[in-house]
């Protein structure tokens, strides 16, 4: 025990070496996650959009200004010629083009059905795709209202209509995607600034040579592995702390479940990106090359696997059962559950066994790892 | 440690996976000095619209600036440390 303690204390007078230390620890996890706090939203608004009113009529004005006063468009600009339309959208200036034709208002006022034309940049699929989404159920509404008036001119009551959609949005009921994304940075920021920062922890004794002293004392390699692994379990529970504490108190996520549950979880969590850290630098010889192998190998390719930005049940089923693999995986829909859903150990306790395993086979990889090094 | 700084902002601001033009003002500001920002305006542009040198010039000078003050800056540091 007294040689865990000697190993912990080593440790931190050596972090406490690096002027960096601080900002890594204290700065770098709140600025980051208050930046793309703001960034990550699915939400799409001020979608640029071009007009091509051929018409320019009274009735063709109104439809513009329909697209004017919704929050999800804004007018990027307006040509006469559908012509004109192709450098807009190639250069990104505009994402949809509305055109108008010139029969329009006469088709308006003469009661028979207009056509509109919309043209749309399917580059950025999912963004168009919401983008258009939006201009049909604008167009839908319009085209309503429309129908109704014209009923009303002609002395006739408007239909009721047939079938009447309620719906009630459940956990977060204004949809805001900020909500479902803020759970997922911390869960990522704590994987990132952990992982990178106990990846160094056994390799720079391999730099320094100073591996060669350590062979030679009494120490076991569990006792250098745990022992490694304390003080950045104490950093990585200041950093839980600090953005749990920006999730709450800067961006208002409401934290429906239990706290206590929530900083438990968030201690095995630690214990899988700490162990990963030291498994890493078990595996590198030197720091540059343990931090090539845990960008590349690992927090990339985990990124992308575990649901954050794209989520699972979309990718081809040959790719799901890696994401199994991904301690991000669990902790996502843990962290998500618990802030948004209130959900407790009951449902949890699957993705928190998955995790304490992932946590204890990872450590124990790196205690078994470290031996050779130490032979 | 550039790494701790660059890696996450770099995907998250670029445009790659969110839209810029959702993000808050301050934020689309910020996403300027991302050069993967123009990298990938300029990449989309090329494979999926067939644009040409003209329509991403704009991108490409974005690119040569940020490549330029970066060297320059790399230049400065190497020889404060050699001196």
């Amino acid at each position: 025990m007294r040689r865990l303690w000697y190993v912990m204390w080593k440790e931190l007078l050596e972090l406490r070496q690096d002027p960096r230390l601080f900002s890594i620890i204290f700065l770098a996890p709140v600025i980051q996650l208050t930046l793309l706090g703001y960034a990550a939203t699915t939400d799409v608004k001020d979608v640029p959009l071009l007009i091509v009113d051929q018409d320019r009529s009274p009735a063709s004005r109104q439809l513009i200004s329909r697209f004017e006063a919704s929050p999800y468009f804004s007018i990027a600009g307006a040509v006469g010629n559908v012509n004109d339309v192709e450098p807009w959208l190639e250069r990104g200036k505009a994402w949809l083009a509305l055109t108008i034709p010139a029969d329009y208002h006469e088709a308006i006022d003469g009661g028979r059905p207009a056509t509109l034309q919309i043209i749309a940049d399917g580059t950025d699929s999912s963004s168009t795709g919401i983008a258009m989404g939006y201009a049909a159920s604008l167009v839908n509404a319009y085209n309503q209202e429309l129908a109704r008036q014209r009923l009303l001119a002609a002395g006739q009551d408007a239909p009721p209509t047939a079938i009447d959609a309620r719906i009630r949005v459940w956990f977060n009921p204004e949809l805001e995607s900020r909500y479902f994304m803020i759970p997922g940075i911390v869960a990522l920021l704590l994987l990132v600034i952990t992982t990178n920062l106990s990846s160094m922890a056994v390799v720079r004794e391999k730099e320094l040579g100073t591996l060669e002293q350590l062979n030679v004392t009494p120490i076991t390699r569990w006792q250098l592995i745990v022992g490694k692994l304390l003080p950045y379990a104490v950093i990585g529970i200041i950093d839980v702390v600090l953005v749990i504490a920006v999730a709450l108190l800067w961006f208002r996520i409401p934290l429906l479940g239990s706290p206590v549950l929530l900083f438990v979880t968030s201690g095995i969590y630690l214990l899988t990106t700490l162990g990963l850290g030291l498994f890493i630098s078990t595996i590198s010889d030197t720091q540059q090359q343990a931090m090539m192998t845990g960008t590349f190998f690992f927090l990339t390719p985990m990124l992308y696997l575990s649901g954050f930005i794209f989520p699972i049940e979309n990718m081809p089923a040959v790719i799901q059962p890696f994401t199994y693999l991904i301690p991000l995986r669990y902790f996502i829909v843990i962290v998500r559950g618990i802030f948004l859903k209130g959900i407790g150990w009951s449902v949890l306790w699957p993705q928190i066994a998955a995790l304490l395993t992932w946590g204890l086979v990872i450590v124990g990889l790196a205690v078994a790892r470290s031996r050779k090094t130490l032979n | 440690m550039a790494l701790l700084s660059s890696f996450l902002p770099t995907i998250m601001l670029s445009g790659f996976i969110y839209p810029i033009s959702s993000m808050p003002i301050a934020l689309q500001v910020i996403t300027y000095i991302v050069p993967a920002r123009y990298f990938l305006v300029a990449l989309r542009g090329v494979l999926l619209k067939g644009a040409g040198f003209a329509v991403i010039a704009p991108q490409l000078g974005a690119l040569a600036i940020f490549a330029t003050l970066v060297m320059l800056l790399a230049a400065r540091k190497l020889k404060q440390e050699w001196a």
